[in-house]
């Protein structure tokens, strides 16, 4: 039995993909991205020229609903990372504004497979900044990570 | 300028004619070409922090006159050297340190940014 939690995550990279190559459902973001799915954003600080965008399954939890119904919710991590000039670089807005529309893009969509809604999306849950405030001190690194959290139900 | 820091630029010198090379020093649109040389092996470490990110990169120690560095003063966070193998280096401050330690003589923290 395959990982619900990935088939999510794959299928938020698939369609973040699609949108990247102009097919629908019709988008556009700020910044021009290749979506990877991993189940961890793993990269060389010399690779990271270039921006990389991961899409990560990060966990679940379930929930009685009713007597015969469960409710279950499904994390889906999305990690923006690209090197910078530093922290007054433009680079650093613009990356940022990704981080935001991706969010205001998965708040309340729908997947079709498996069937489930984004009912959250935001920060991830330790964050107290947008952004990894290490990365960018030590590395002039700008890393973002966006959790979206999908429910579904099960049962009748 | 004191008789140690006086020897200390000759060695320097005297090192970089031996095993240096002609790097690129920037910053911003500022640049100088001089001799200078890195540490033989770098340091490979992996950082992760946040959101379970992780982020491997490799740190390396560049040495070079103080005075080659002319109108640049000191090193700064950002300036980059660019190697002779057009390898890329950013110069960074380890937490809680600085940058650059030395005098006449400097040893540089970076990191390789650039294949």
């Amino acid at each position: 039995m395959s990982s619900v939690t990935a088939q999510i995550a794959d299928a938020v990279a698939t369609e973040l993909t699609s949108i990247q190559a102009g097919e629908p459902p019709e988008h556009a973001f700020g910044l021009a991205f290749t979506p990877v799915r991993a189940w961890r954003p793993r990269y060389a600080l010399k690779d990271l020229a270039e921006l990389k965008v991961t899409v990560c399954p990060s966990a679940f939890n379930l929930q009685f609903a009713a007597r015969a119904r469960t409710q279950v919710e499904y994390g889906c991590e999305i990690a923006i990372q690209q090197k910078v000039e530093g922290g007054g670089d433009p680079a650093v807005d613009a990356l940022a504004g990704l981080a935001e529309e991706l969010a205001e893009y998965w708040i309340g969509r729908r997947l079709d497979s498996p069937d489930a809604v984004c009912v959250a999306a935001g920060l991830a849950p330790e964050s107290v900044r947008l952004f990894v405030p290490e990365h960018l001190d030590a590395e002039n690194l700008f890393t973002a990570v966006v959790a979206l959290t999908f429910r579904r139900w099960e049962g009748t | 300028m004191t008789i140690f820091s006086d020897s200390e630029a000759r060695l320097g010198a005297v090192y970089a004619s031996a095993v240096g090379e002609t790097v690129g020093y920037s910053r911003g649109d500022t640049s100088a070409s001089l001799a200078a040389w890195r540490s033989p092996q770098p340091q490979a470490f992996g950082v992760d922090q946040g959101g379970g990110v992780l982020v491997e990169f490799e740190s390396w120690e560049w040495h070079l006159a103080a005075a080659d560095l002319g109108d640049l003063g000191v090193p700064a966070i950002a300036d980059r050297i660019t190697a002779a193998d057009g390898r890329v280096y950013e110069v960074v401050a380890p937490p809680g340190g600085q940058s650059y330690v030395g005098d006449a003589l400097l040893r540089i923290h970076t990191k390789h940014v650039e294949a």
